[in-house]
């Protein structure tokens, strides 16, 4: 079967070979010692991946307007639940971070 | 329903079927953001309690089954990537592929439903499940029993999208092949389309959390 | 007010006659009146729970019924009232059936879509309806950990399975609201000459799409912990109940403004139809419901102050709690201005409006009391927050959502309700809610904790004024039922716009054909658009 190429198709193939690295870095550096930047590196490969999905497979940029809008609103929803409770949790110490209890 | 060659118009309440597909994909997104929320919670839970255990969580982490979550993750990106050519192909006007296209989508869901089901059970023979008869390991066996109740629960409720997703490509799939999508009414492979990365971008955020997690100790 | 008119031909409510027809119609405003028919149901019911706890609250020793059962009586009245009647009631009733109409459109943006939200409204309603009636569960509505989750003796997951189904009705809801706002305005329908009750509803539709979600996965680890008998909030694994109480509010806060705000939406059309004027201020009332929308998500912790959140979470919350408070004084001190010089008319809607600005502002205020960190440490879990959120619960919500009913039952049924019969219920309403609530400021403030079947003997006159209180507003909310009935027999016809009020739904048949309009308005004039009073009364309008 005859299989047309067009630009769309050219750029989902190369995001579909960036993820597939992206996959790779962030499986390898999982092994590599990185103390405490350990999780906000694979946050960030994480951040990354979904950028490029969001961009080429989603056409975030080339749809319609109220889908920005609605894709950050999600996300900063996402940081008013995380930090107002870690507002909490940073300032206090006892459960869960209290020693002896796991 | 099944030719599209009649004339198609939209619902009575849009006035042409380009506002009737803007529509549909501004709810879509909407959607989405309400999903975002919907595991937001999990998410905070988790991070919390990971902060709180780290080497209880890093212990749990190594106990997970590495090849298969790497191998679901690569199934799930390539699965995108045949959604994304199947929006394109709705575009363009070719059902046959359009409909392979889905259907390769709907493959590789499955493959990674079976890869899953393959690990919960390999997870219960290691008595990993949590209620059922979870054994945790020294002096932080609690801390392990709270990231696999989280693994479980993040794990699962992402299948359950997955599965949702799944039935959704294959019913498409069928249609498709019946002709019931063109250039003028593809807008529903592509809110789908959107759906299905959506549960993607969900376990490219699993993936590091679940199986990443003290692995360089 | 035009002449009475014969009913027109063909209306929505002609469009075909079978069950069936009503069962699987898309047309909003039919299922606007399938939400109306369950809500009032569960008004009732969670009135008459309401009524149960009252009657027991006569007496100190509690007798009439058990402290289990109180607990159960308590935790119906709660979630039926919040779940079940508060949060859908404005919007799926009215903002159902008008807003559309207010937009100029002919059904929201997703027909198919508000019949499934009403379909998982009343499944989730039964579900947890059925776990009431098995026996119910004594957690309270606000199902605290572990007690929920590890030792209540309770249909806890039958009822926690009802709400998760019903949560999502109202972001299926919320979305439809939305995006209709965004996609469906009449041409020359700009944001700044919508309604106020649309920027309400807008509002309003965002916090149910983006906190509910948070409800359902909230209610979803409760479940889990309680079959699963292990979870994340359990102390024994090193799991924080605080954690559950933190997601728990995360949702309830806002969802206090999702109660709240579509009243306040209401009140803003009732204050300019019934003074004949503008609002004023229009924009600064506007963007204060997107504001309260907003800053409402960031003040979850005054919920627990008391509970082991850090001092200084809960400074930060106290200080974001006051600053909610803004936004809400402001469309208070609008309305106020609208009424000045304006053409009152003392209509039975227009009772309820001021009822609300007054019984809201009392209730906003004693918020604030309670946002202050040394009051509330004294206050919580006593009658005085049970009077604050009544106050503006019932005393504001309750009463807007009657206002609008009244307001639009003209244009829903094509009928005018007997207006001595309504101002009547509406002044017995009022009479009846101060006496029931105010005392319950006084005897929480003596110290009356909340939640409990018995109390010491020194607080019963206030219990007794209270129950004498909630006996007048019984059989006030009863009376609409006969004459609201009465007038859809006998009622006079109404015209296409009888209170002669501004707004594009005023501009079709009363009631309205199924496709709302004949021909798609367009609109030029911006919103509440009056003509300026006369200087004489016997000077003809302009316009």
């Amino acid at each position: 079967m005859r299989f047309p190429i067009n630009n769309e198709i050219v750029r989902t193939g190369w995001a579909w070979l960036a993820l597939m690295l992206l996959l790779g870095a962030t499986t390898g550096l999982a092994f590599v010692p990185l103390g405490r930047m350990q999780l906000a590196t694979a946050l960030l490969v994480s951040a990354a991946k979904s950028a490029i999905v969001l961009a080429v497979f989603m056409r975030l940029w080339r749809g319609p307007d109220l889908g920005r809008l609605f894709a950050a609103v999600g996300i900063g929803w996402f940081a008013i639940m995380l930090i107002l409770t870690w507002a909490d949790y940073l300032t206090r110490s006892g459960p869960p971070f209290a020693a002896g209890m796991s | 329903m099944a030719d599209a060659s009649v004339t198609l118009r939209p619902e009575p309440q849009f006035g042409d079927l380009g506002q009737q597909r803007a529509t549909a994909l501004s709810g879509m997104w909407l959607f989405l953001a309400t999903e975002v929320l919907f595991f937001s919670g999990m998410l905070t839970a988790y991070f919390l309690y990971r902060a709180a255990n780290p080497e209880g969580f890093a212990e749990a982490g190594r106990d997970t089954e590495l090849w298969i979550g790497a191998v679901n993750t690569a199934v799930l990106l390539t699965s995108s990537e045949f959604m994304a050519i199947a929006v394109n192909r709705v575009e363009h006007c070719h059902p046959r592929l359009l409909a392979r296209m889905l259907g390769a989508t709907a493959a590789l869901g499955l493959v990674f439903m079976g890869l899953k089901a393959l690990e919960y059970w390999l997870d219960y023979r290691h008595h990993l499940v949590p209620g059922l008869d979870f054994v945790g390991k020294g002096a932080h066996a609690h801390a392990q029993e709270l990231f696999w109740i989280l693994y479980f629960c993040l794990t699962g409720v992402h299948a359950l999208h997955l599965t949702v997703g799944i039935t959704l490509v294959l019913i498409f799939a069928v249609k498709a092949r019946r002709g019931v999508f063109s250039r003028s009414y593809g807008a529903p492979i592509e809110v789908l389309g959107l759906y299905w990365h959506f549960v993607d971008i969900v376990w490219v955020f699993l993936y590091p959390l679940i199986y990443l997690t003290g692995r360089s100790s | 007010m035009s002449d009475a008119t014969a009913a027109p031909e063909r209306s929505y409510l002609t469009e075909g006659l079978t069950i069936r027809s009503w069962l699987l119609t898309r047309d909003h405003k039919r299922i606007a009146l399938l939400y109306f028919a369950t809500i009032t149901l569960f008004f009732f019911i969670g009135g008459a729970a309401a009524t149960l706890i009252r009657l027991n609250l006569v007496d100190p020793a509690g007798s009439l019924v058990s402290a289990d059962t109180y607990n159960r009586l308590f935790t119906m009245h709660g979630v039926v009232m919040v779940w079940f009647f508060l949060i859908p009631s404005i919007p799926t009733t009215l903002g159902n059936f008008v807003l559309p109409l207010m937009l100029g459109a002919r059904d929201l943006a997703f027909p198919r879509l508000n019949l499934l939200s009403w379909y998982l409204f009343i499944i989730g309603g039964a579900v947890t309806l059925y776990a009431l009636a098995a026996g119910g569960l004594d957690t309270g509505w606000t199902f605290y950990t572990p007690f929920s989750t590890l030792y209540s003796n309770g249909h806890v997951v039958l009822a926690v399975a009802g709400i998760f189904l019903t949560g999502f009705s109202s972001i299926l809801t919320g979305l439809n609201f939305i995006i209709t706002i965004h996609t469906l305005r009449a041409p020359g329908m700009g944001w700044y000459r919508l309604p106020l009750f649309v920027w309400s509803l807008y509002a309003t539709s965002a916090i149910l799409v983006l906190a509910t979600p948070v409800l359902a996965i909230t209610l979803f680890l409760l479940a889990f912990e309680r079959l699963v008998h292990v979870g994340i909030f359990d102390p024994k694994l090193g799991g924080d109940p605080l954690l559950f109480q933190h997601l728990f509010w995360f949702y309830s806060h806002p969802a206090v403004y999702i109660m709240i705000l579509p009243g306040m939406g209401v009140v803003s059309e009732l204050i300019a139809a019934f003074s004949k004027k503008p609002v004023f201020g229009y924009k600064f009332v506007a963007w204060s419901s997107m504001a309260i929308a907003a800053v409402g998500f960031l003040v979850w912790g005054h919920h627990m102050f008391v509970a082991g959140e850090s001092v200084y979470a809960a400074l930060v919350f106290s200080l974001l709690s006051f600053l909610v408070a803004v936004p809400s004084a402001i469309k208070v001190f609008n309305w106020t201005a609208t009424l000045h010089k304006g053409s009152i008319a003392w209509d039975a809607p227009m009772l309820y409006a001021l009822a609300f600005i007054g019984l809201f502002a009392m209730g906003g205020v004693t918020g604030l009391f309670l946002a202050a960190l040394a009051i509330d440490v004294e206050v919580t879990d006593t009658y005085f927050v049970v009077a604050h959120f009544h106050y503006i619960m019932v005393g504001g919500m309750v009463a807007a959502y009657f206002g609008g009913l009244h307001y639009w039952w003209p244009k829903i049924t094509g009928r005018l309700y007997p207006e001595y019969w309504a101002r009547a219920a509406a002044i017995l309403i009022f009479l009846g809610f101060n006496l029931t609530f105010f005392p319950q400021y006084v005897v929480g403030w003596l110290g009356m904790p909340r939640r409990y079947h018995a109390y010491p003997p020194e607080f019963q006159v206030w219990n007794v004024l209270s129950s004498a209180g909630a006996s007048i507003l019984a059989l006030a909310y009863l009376m609409p039922i006969f004459y609201l009935g009465w007038s859809l027999l006998r009622g006079p016809r109404a015209g296409a716009n009888p209170w002669g009020a501004t707004g594009l739904e005023w501009q079709t048949s009363s009631p309205p054909p199924a496709e709302n309009f004949a021909t798609t308005p367009t609109v030029t004039r911006p919103p509440y658009d009056y003509p300026e009073p006369a200087a004489e009364p016997a000077a003809l309008p302009r316009g």
